[in-house]
């Protein structure tokens, strides 16, 4: 376990040092410049709208700083050959796994914090007041790109193809936020052959939108989220950890 | 191979363990969608941001009903003082009801965007039946938001003409924080028309200080002169 963190900080030390938190500051122009914009069109409902649109794109920058991370970080170094030098000394391939995954995820977290940081100042200088509504949000936002990129990392080792992983990975990210929906259409649905692909994907895809909290302004079932999510993570890490040790570089 | 349908499995099993706590998806949930903004709102649903849609919902409706009408003079929200009795704004504006609804579909707690189009509908151009059919389909959303109740004694007292009930009712909800500022600039008005001038002027500095709608505040700006312009 102490390998794989010293794995982590060196993966977090590489993203400080790759300037990985630009995308935080470019985070905060944006929100900036949607407040002069929603400040005239969205009139007595601009703090709202600033709220929504702020958290809905410290997501998203997230998704796409875990998703790169996620999906270039091993495969780059294993083009590089780079990887035998952490493998040529007494580290486990599931260390190596897990250090670089939690130096992507720990890099996220805070960049994901320093925009929310930005985000709140924007909103409490707009005379928003405090709820704790917006912290179960921002977990919850975390949660999703914490299982979207368990699943990328076992994607980008299965498919060894940056691009086939991030885009299978966005698919995924979309669907998953359609489970009530595909769960609703394969309940209802008239086609026996349509509604069992239907369930299919519903029983295997994350469910996002249990960690949706961003759209339901209510305390979350934490246990339930946590759980949810460690235990997908864990499955989607423990079978990239399985195609790591089988491959020959 | 093996692997991959054992992780395939595990995750079946977390999902269905997850759906048994969540119970039978609801027809609420399920998605549906007008013609016009159809790609956008889906596409912001596949991101998770249904909130966001409603937002979006609700920007469309206040460029809609703030465009002027083709070749009809429109007053909404700012009445004419030599002229008090003539409130209702200009226009026709069919869509509202409609695109307010659409938002309750997206959200069925946005009440802003309800209470918004209600207003306007009932107050400004004096359409009380469609405001109601709305506030109904508010609260069959919604049943525990007690504004659309309040909305509803409103309306009905305006059909009658009692301006007296209509502030009255509504003077508890001018409080709240997602009150419209049409609603609290309908009250200042109907205020002013009761002869009750310090409410109104009360209201319309209430107005200026607090609401973001520069139309609003110019509004109250100009009665609040010609109030003060009377004494």
């Amino acid at each position: 376990m102490r390998k794989a963190a010293i794995l982590a900080w060196n993966s977090w030390q590489e993203n400080l040092r790759g300037r990985y938190f630009t995308l935080a500051f470019f985070f905060g122009l944006v929100v900036l410049y949607m407040s002069v914009i929603l400040g005239v069109l969205a009139a007595d409902q601009e703090v709202r709208v600033l709220l929504d649109f702020g958290l809905g794109f410290i997501e998203l920058m997230g998704l796409a700083g875990a998703l790169y991370g996620a999906t270039t970080t091993i495969l780059r170094e294993m083009e590089t050959k780079t990887i035998y030098l952490i493998l040529s000394r007494p580290v486990t391939r599931g260390e190596y796994l897990v250090g670089r995954f939690a130096g992507t995820m720990l890099s996220v977290l805070v960049s994901m914090l320093a925009m929310a940081a930005m985000h709140l100042a924007l909103l409490f200088f707009k005379g928003w007041s405090w709820q704790a509504w917006y912290f179960w949000a921002f977990l919850g936002a975390f949660l999703k790109v914490f299982v979207t990129a368990a699943l990328a990392t076992f994607l980008a080792i299965f498919s060894s193809s940056v691009l086939t992983a991030l885009t299978i990975s966005a698919i995924l990210w979309t669907l998953g936020h359609f489970v009530g929906e595909i769960r609703f259409m394969s309940a209802w649905g008239s086609s026996k052959a349509a509604s069992v692909p239907l369930t299919a994907a519903a029983y295997l895809m994350p469910n996002l939108e249990l960690l949706n909290a961003r759209d339901r302004l209510s305390a979350p079932p934490l246990g339930l989220w946590l759980g949810y999510c460690a235990a997908y993570a864990a499955v989607w890490l423990a079978l990239a950890r399985q195609l790591l040790r089988r491959k020959e570089f | 191979m093996r692997e991959l349908g054992l992780a395939l499995l595990l995750c079946a099993g977390l999902n269905a363990g997850v759906y048994s706590l969540q119970g039978a998806p609801s027809v609420s949930s399920a998605l549906r969608l007008r013609e016009d903004g159809a790609v956008e709102t889906a596409a912001l649903f596949g991101l998770g941001m249904r909130r966001l849609a409603a937002d979006l919902g609700l920007v469309r409706l206040l460029v809609y009903y703030g465009t002027d009408e083709a070749g009809v003079d429109e007053r909404h929200g700012a009445p004419d003082m030599s002229q008090p009795q003539l409130y209702e704004g200009g226009g026709h504006y069919p869509e509202l009801g409609p695109r307010a609804r659409l938002i309750l579909d997206i959200d069925p707690t946005f009440s802003y965007a309800a209470l918004y189009a209600a207003g306007a509908l009932a107050f400004n151009l004096n359409r009380p039946d469609e405001a109601l059919e709305l506030l109904k389909y508010a609260l069959g959303r919604d049943p525990r938001n007690l504004q659309y109740a309040v909305y509803v004694g409103a309306i009905g007292f305006q059909r009658h003409g009692d301006a007296a009930n209509v502030v009255r009712v509504l003077e508890p909800v001018l409080a709240f924080p997602d009150c419209p500022t049409m609603i609290k600039n309908v009250a200042a008005f109907l205020y002013l028309r009761l002869g009750r001038k310090e409410k109104s002027a009360a209201l319309y500095r209430e107005i200026l200080a607090t609401s973001r709608d520069e139309s609003y505040r110019r509004v109250a700006r100009r009665m609040l002169d010609e109030l003060a312009a009377r004494h």
